[in-house]
């Protein structure tokens, strides 16, 4: 066995010589239509997690209703339990999480904060630090930000699925985006059996107060947006759910409302990093 | 290293180094292809900011070896399938020594063949193994050793080599 390595690299040589390989291109054909298959929508109902927020309600059920008396601050949502998952996911189901704000008690066995904040190198800003976490059906789920440097206009933030192993399966980040009201930033991951699980999250303007996100197919789902502390200038929000598997594209809309219930900002949820928002092409006019 | 140019660079540089790697650890060369190609494909919607990382071969090297741990568990529970639909695809042929060496490799079960491919081809240490398999360093020194028992016995050879620190 001394020459192991040698005999390992003549069999890795001969593979590479004899394989398959095909252009670059078709690799990024196949990249693309993975996308495709994981955020587009058919979307019916949906339902959600989520950030419960000030009145101690610990979640938001989803509603149609018009939008309730704004609560004055968000505070750390409070332990919930996960929906009942049915076996097979014909439609969109929502999922009741509980969201953590900040590192503590971030189960990160695989260096998974390391590989998510590593993203955000380039980005100048504070520390790249993990600012809420959450997990759902063996999956975790991560955002990272930094504080925006004095006089910087610009938030840093990065948001990740990581599977049980804690392989990345998904991510935005690194973005020196000039600071919006809002973005909306989907992933989405296969959950065997279960469908597709799907996260839509991002940072929103401290005057929001409550986010609706709209579904094309489904009633929609308030939440209200959480602090992670003064020295950030914007709030964050997230949620969950689970959706069949789609056939076409139809990207969830998210809308801001400010404390008297005015609309302030909307975006469509994009896989894209960087500037999150706008309407991509095709999507059904608001 | 970082990847700072375009993914096609990226790709051309890294695919073949990649496709042999993965061929010991799953095998068959379809099989070799098809998880590569699928990490590939999984870097190239996220290269706006994998080609930062400081070794994003190392990134797409990890999906594959998921995928490829993955798929022989599913290969496993397919099998009795996979024999009544007849034989498999055809592969190219390999010389004699790659056949032996991959025979004895496929003995294996997949932690220990991505292990021996990851410290004893690819030259990871025992702690960048480790990362890269999502366990600690101490089961990644135990599967080499059992490993490279396992393959000398196959290979009817003795093992003499150490793992690197």
């Amino acid at each position: 066995m001394s020459d192991l390595q040698t005999r390992l690299q003549t069999a890795a040589d001969e593979a590479a010589r004899l394989g398959f390989i095909p252009r670059p291109e078709a690799a990024i054909r196949r990249g693309r239509q993975r996308r495709r298959r994981l955020v587009g929508g058919t979307a019916s109902l949906v339902v959600l997690m989520l950030l419960a927020g000030a009145l101690g309600t610990g979640r938001l059920a989803s509603r149609q209703t018009p939008l309730a008396p704004a609560p004055t601050s968000s505070t750390t949502p409070t332990a919930t339990s996960v929906t009942r998952v049915p076996a097979a996911v014909t439609k969109v189901v929502p999922l009741d999480v509980q969201v953590h704000l900040g590192p503590s008690g971030f189960p990160d066995r695989w260096g998974m904060a390391s590989e998510l904040t590593g993203q955000m190198q380039r980005c100048e800003g504070g520390t790249a630090q993990v600012r809420m976490w959450a997990q759902v059906l063996g999956e975790t789920w991560v955002l990272a930000a930094k504080e925006p440097l004095p006089g910087k206009n610009w938030i840093c933030w990065s948001d990740g699925l990581f599977g049980s192993r804690g392989s990345l399966s998904a991510g935005h980040g690194g973005s020196k985006d000039r600071l919006k009201l809002l973005q909306a930033s989907e992933l989405g991951e296969p959950i065997r059996g279960k469908g597709e699980l799907a996260v839509v999250a991002g940072p929103v303007t401290r005057q929001a107060v409550r986010l609706r996100i709209l579904f094309r197919n489904g009633p929609p789902i308030e939440l209200v947006p959480l602090e992670l502390g003064p020295q950030f200038p914007v709030k964050f929000y997230a949620v969950f759910y689970l959706q069949p598997a789609k056939t076409a594209w139809m990207p969830e809309r998210v809308v801001a409302y400010d404390k008297a219930g005015r609309r302030i900002a909307e975006c469509y949820a994009a896989t894209r990093e960087g500037d999150v928002c706008d309407r991509p092409p095709g999507a059904p006019q608001p | 290293m970082t990847a700072s140019g375009s993914f096609e660079e990226f790709y051309t540089g890294a695919v073949s180094r990649l496709l042999g790697q993965l061929f010991l650890v799953t095998g068959d060369l379809h099989e070799a292809e098809e998880v590569v190609q699928e990490a590939f494909a999984r870097a190239s919607v996220r290269w706006s900011w994998l080609r930062d990382y400081n070794a994003p071969e190392a990134w797409v090297r990890r999906v594959a070896m998921n995928l490829a741990a993955d798929r022989a568990r599913k290969l496993r529970r397919q099998a009795r399938a996979i024999l009544r639909m007849g034989p498999p695809l055809e592969a190219p042929e390999v010389s004699v020594e790659t056949l032996a060496l991959v025979e004895a490799l496929g003995t294996l079960p997949v932690r220990q063949r991505q292990a021996i491919v990851l410290h004893h081809l690819v030259g990871l240490p025992v702690e960048e193994v480790a990362q890269t398999l999502r366990m600690p360093a101490g089961t990644v020194k135990s599967l080499l050793s059992r490993g490279r028992r396992a393959l000398a016995a196959r290979l009817g050879e003795a093992e003499e080599v150490r793992d690197r620190p």
